[in-house]
């Protein structure tokens, strides 16, 4: 997360004579040019192209006409648009802060077991969903969350009348939650599993000769030294789960009706199934948007409860 | 009065404290150990679900309460997953094509991140900045503009349209920046004294002490484009060409596909990945925590 930017300048090169300098940049423009063509012409260029075009009513055959932001202001009067964003932030609120309690509590009991063996097992099971085929667990999670699928079953054991998950407008985005957080713990685990091992251990035998209990010590050292991961985690969550795409377009295709259709799949269907490029364009830098303010304020925000001290 | 309580009266209290606290560390390992097995079955049970229901006939399948294991183990459902999609093909094409990509990242992404971390040339920041603009931009910006170039280019439908796009990929380049600028300086530094230029240094010091990061950008790459989606479902549409994760969705649309036939697809596509992990889950492990820290 902490990016210095590359060195610009280093004491103690300044002697070096200016042909040597030359030679230095001509060697470095042939190793930068492959990877910099590649990025400037399939990311930096389509960045400014996709402006351009989020002010045309281009269907993708023919002329463009600009029409400014005509686009931008029909989004924002588009009932299906609206929708889309109050299902994509209600999915948000399901599966992200659920997500990193979750990889936050496993990273925690897996760096408390003893025996280093049983943390790498553990570690290695809770990330397999992750080396997956998205397609091929979301298929096999379609299967699961049937009515009568295995989580059905299991929740008829403990007495209770699991819904038709996916066939249900109320139940079909906390399905899709569930899937998530299934298939994307493993990344906060390891995550987190990092920001553990860093925790001193002299801190916890110092609390422990102070008579501090395990619960003490995990909310005045354990959570404080972790916190800057708990953001990082959390951004990396919200930015995935704003543009949650696959999964929905797998297990439900947005439906039952539009009810689980996000702001991903919204975009993407009006720009590849009803050709409206111009229209998905301005509707994805809304998201764009939507995403750099949430990052910022986030970043903004964090000062009051981040610990970077010993990061 | 038992043996060992006779002992813990025997024992001074400083001893009594110990053992007692020695007891509880037990305890708590003995409910750890619980808690987390309870979350692996969490993991471990839908695959084993999806292994078993490949196995089972469709009435085996949808019958309430559901049975856990078939009566009869046929490979019937494998059968008739190969008869309706080209499965093989697909599953080779997934694989040529990320091996292909997962290479040429690395041959486009190493030589850039080691100028980025330790050569001084104008217009640094600026290319660098755009490596890092290409990874935060969300995908639904590029998606359309590539979109249309590829298609007026006339690449649709073919594997041109695929690679091309994939060689330079920011998150290589950050992955391996990250692990030049982690190298010693020494080692370079004493090839340069010696009056080699910074090419030797790279070819004969950086490169050799990066095979490491490089064995994990290029298996993380590749396990990327494995599982990429958007981008080959928006430009491959013959079925002959597709990837595997398109190709299984396909095979969701398909008629005559019940549910076992389905599993039998998704198991076959995803055990050789899970299998292929347990087996340098440390290397990948390595790339996915910097991949969380490119944020």
């Amino acid at each position: 997360m902490q990016l210095s930017p590359p060195a610009l300048s280093r004491p103690g090169r300044k002697s070096r004579s200016s042909p040597m300098r030359r030679q230095e940049a001509a060697l470095a423009a042939l190793l930068i040019l492959p990877s910099t063509l590649g990025i400037v012409v399939f990311a930096v260029l389509p960045i400014a192209a996709s402006l351009g075009i989020s002010l045309t009513d281009w269907g993708g055959l023919s002329r463009p006409n600009f029409v400014g932001v005509q686009n931008y202001a029909s989004a924002l009067q588009d009932p299906r648009a609206t929708s889309a964003l109050s299902h994509t932030l209600l999915y948000v609120l399901l599966a992200v802060p659920t997500g990193v309690a979750v990889s936050m509590t496993l990273a925690v009991w897996i760096n408390n077991l003893k025996a280093g063996w049983l943390q790498t097992m553990f570690r290695t099971i809770y990330y397999l969903p992750m080396v997956t085929i998205g397609v091929a667990v979301a298929l096999l999670w379609q299967v699961l969350l049937a009515p009568q699928g295995l989580v059905n079953l299991i929740l008829g054991w403990l007495g209770v009348h699991g819904p038709n998950w996916l066939g249900s407008p109320s139940w079909v985005l906390p399905a899709v939650a569930i899937f998530s957080v299934w298939q994307g713990s493993g990344q906060g685990i390891i995550l987190f599993l990092a920001a553990l091992a860093n925790v001193p251990k002299d801190l916890y035998e110092a609390a422990q000769l102070d008579g501090a209990t395990p619960w003490q010590a995990f909310r005045s050292i354990t959570l404080p030294m972790v916190s800057p991961t708990i953001f990082l985690v959390l951004v990396l969550s919200m930015i995935g789960a704003l543009q949650v795409f696959e999964a929905v377009l797998v297990l439900s295709n947005g439906g039952p009706g539009d009810s689980s259709t996000t702001v991903a799949l919204y975009i993407y269907k009006t720009a590849f199934t009803f050709f409206k490029m111009g229209y998905a364009s301005a509707l994805a830098w809304l998201l764009a948007v939507i995403l750099i303010a949430l990052m910022a304020l986030q970043w903004r925000t964090q000062n009051k409860w981040v610990n970077y001290d010993q990061v | 009065m038992t043996r060992s309580e006779a002992v813990r009266r025997a024992a001074g209290p400083a001893e009594q404290q110990d053992q007692v606290r020695r007891a509880r560390v037990q305890g708590s390992q003995v409910a750890l150990l619980a808690f987390l097995t309870l979350g692996a079955l969490a993991i471990v049970i839908p695959f084993a679900w999806m292994i078993l229901t490949a196995f089972k006939t469709p009435a085996e399948a949808y019958t309430w309460p559901p049975v856990w294991l078939p009566a009869k183990w046929s490979l019937a459902n494998f059968e008739q997953l190969f008869a309706t999609i080209p499965f093989g093909k697909m599953f080779f094409n997934s694989f040529w094509t990320s091996v292909l990509v997962a290479s040429l990242n690395i041959f486009s992404a190493a030589p850039a991140a080691y100028a980025f971390a330790r050569l001084r040339f104008p217009g640094q920041g600026l290319w660098f900045g755009s490596h890092l603009l290409s990874l935060m931009i969300p995908w639904q910006v590029t998606i359309i503009p590539v979109f249309l170039l590829i298609r007026a280019l006339g690449w649709y439908d073919s594997y041109t349209a695929l690679i091309v796009p994939s060689i330079a990929s920011g998150f290589t380049v950050f992955l391996l920046f990250q692990f030049f600028r982690s190298l010693p300086r020494s080692l370079e530094e004493s090839v340069l004294i010696d009056g080699g230029s910074w090419f030797t240094a790279l070819r004969h010091v950086a490169l050799p002490a990066a095979k490491g990061a490089i064995a994990a950008a290029w298996l993380f790459s590749f396990l990327g484009n494995w599982q990429s989606f958007i981008w080959p479902l928006i430009v491959l549409q013959s079925s002959d060409k597709m990837l595997l994760p398109v190709g299984l969705l396909s095979l969701q649309n398909q008629y005559s596909v019940n549910i076992p036939v389905l599993m039998a697809g998704a198991t076959l596509s995803t055990l050789p990945t899970v299998i292929a992990y347990l087996f340098v889950q440390r290397y990948l492990t390595d790339a996915a925590i910097t991949s969380g820290m490119k944020g």
